[in-house]
């Protein structure tokens, strides 16, 4: 298996997406993190992270479309 | 560009079944690949692409590199008998590719036929059906062959059966088909398809997703959803002054002159 987390979100019906993004976030270890994959530039998922896990999230867009966005989603090490 | 970009290995990759468009050639397979950014590419024996059959087709090495051209990867080639095993190994082989052994009477058939593959110097890979106990899973585990597994999302709820499986068959797990993704994805709500990309995700699964229909009802969804069938639209574009004439006595309605 590999080191790279892929969730591609791409499958997942549309009221399930953020419940099992935010599920595997909640399962990482401080400074592990996994690459989310989608259709569209995730934004509103941006600013729920803000707004539910302020300072503990990294964000790093490593593609912006026009077809496929990959956002590396990390938690942050504790301190 | 389909993720043509990405390593052949070390990351999950979602593509397309041709059955979802069993009609297309290889060119429109891979056009469609490249528009809904899928970069993988599972063929089908006996469909329309045009890669394998008995007496004409492309073959595996040219259907490999037209595919990478594209930006997409032709990760299988799947067979349902004994015929198409015989038929798919020479072309698997070429491509690089395995031949997924699904199909006939029973499981054991299908590793026996997996073998009678890898006696072809191809890959074979044994197909999983849907829940998979753990004695099917045991069957396929002790051999030397990989596993697929087709979960089909429409028979149930799949999270259980995704933590069982994947938890039994580790790396040996490198192709999953899920019937009812695509455009059947927003009806499988509560079939535990997020659960399942999520164990994949956090299991560092690296192998490929490939999205089929679930059945042949929803055709005319996939049309649309793979781009290859527009609506209507208001036909402006090309428009026949001809074919619609007022010139004649026009009638009143109610017959009153």
């Amino acid at each position: 298996m590999s080191t790279e987390r892929i969730l591609d979100v791409r499958v997942i019906p549309p009221r399930e997406k953020h419940p099992a993004i935010f599920q595997t976030f909640g399962a990482l270890a401080a400074g592990e993190s996994f690459v989310l994959v989608n259709d569209h530039d995730p934004k509103p998922l941006r600013y729920q992270f803000d707004y539910e896990h302020t300072g503990q999230f990294g964000w790093e867009y490593l593609e912006e479309g026009p077809t496929v966005w990959r956002v590396e989603i990390s938690r942050k090490g504790a301190g | 560009m389909a993720g043509g970009d990405l390593p052949e290995g070390g990351r999950m990759k979602l593509g397309l079944s041709s059955a979802a468009a069993p009609d297309a050639g290889l060119d429109e397979l891979l056009a469609i690949c490249a528009r809904r950014g899928l970069a993988v590419l599972d063929l089908r024996v006996g469909d329309a692409h045009g890669v394998e059959g008995p007496m004409y087709g492309l073959g595996g090495a040219a259907a490999a590199e037209r595919a990478r051209a594209a930006g997409v990867r032709v990760s299988a080639f799947r067979s349902s008998g004994e015929g198409q095993d015989l038929r798919a190994a020479p072309v698997a082989a070429a491509a690089g590719a395995p031949v997924l052994v699904g199909g006939g009477p029973s499981l054991t058939a299908r590793v026996r036929r997996g073998h009678t593959v890898t006696a072809r110097d191809a890959r074979a890979v044994v197909v999983l059906d849907g829940e998979a106990s753990t004695v099917d899973l045991e069957l396929v585990l002790a051999t030397d062959l990989e596993l697929a597994w087709d979960v089909d999302v429409a028979a149930g709820s799949v999270g259980g059966a995704a933590e069982r499986i994947l938890g039994a068959a580790g790396g040996r797990l490198r192709h999953i088909r899920i019937l009812g993704g695509g455009p059947e994805a927003a009806m499988q709500e509560g079939h535990g398809v997020g659960e399942l990309m999520s164990r994949l995700a956090l299991a560092g699964y690296d192998g490929t997703v490939i999205l089929a229909p679930s059945s042949s009802r929803y055709r005319v969804a996939w049309q649309h959803w793979l781009g290859r069938r527009g609506g209507w639209g208001c036909g402006s574009k090309s428009a026949d002054p001809s074919l619609v004439s007022l010139e004649g006595p026009l009638l009143g309605v109610g017959g009153g002159a």
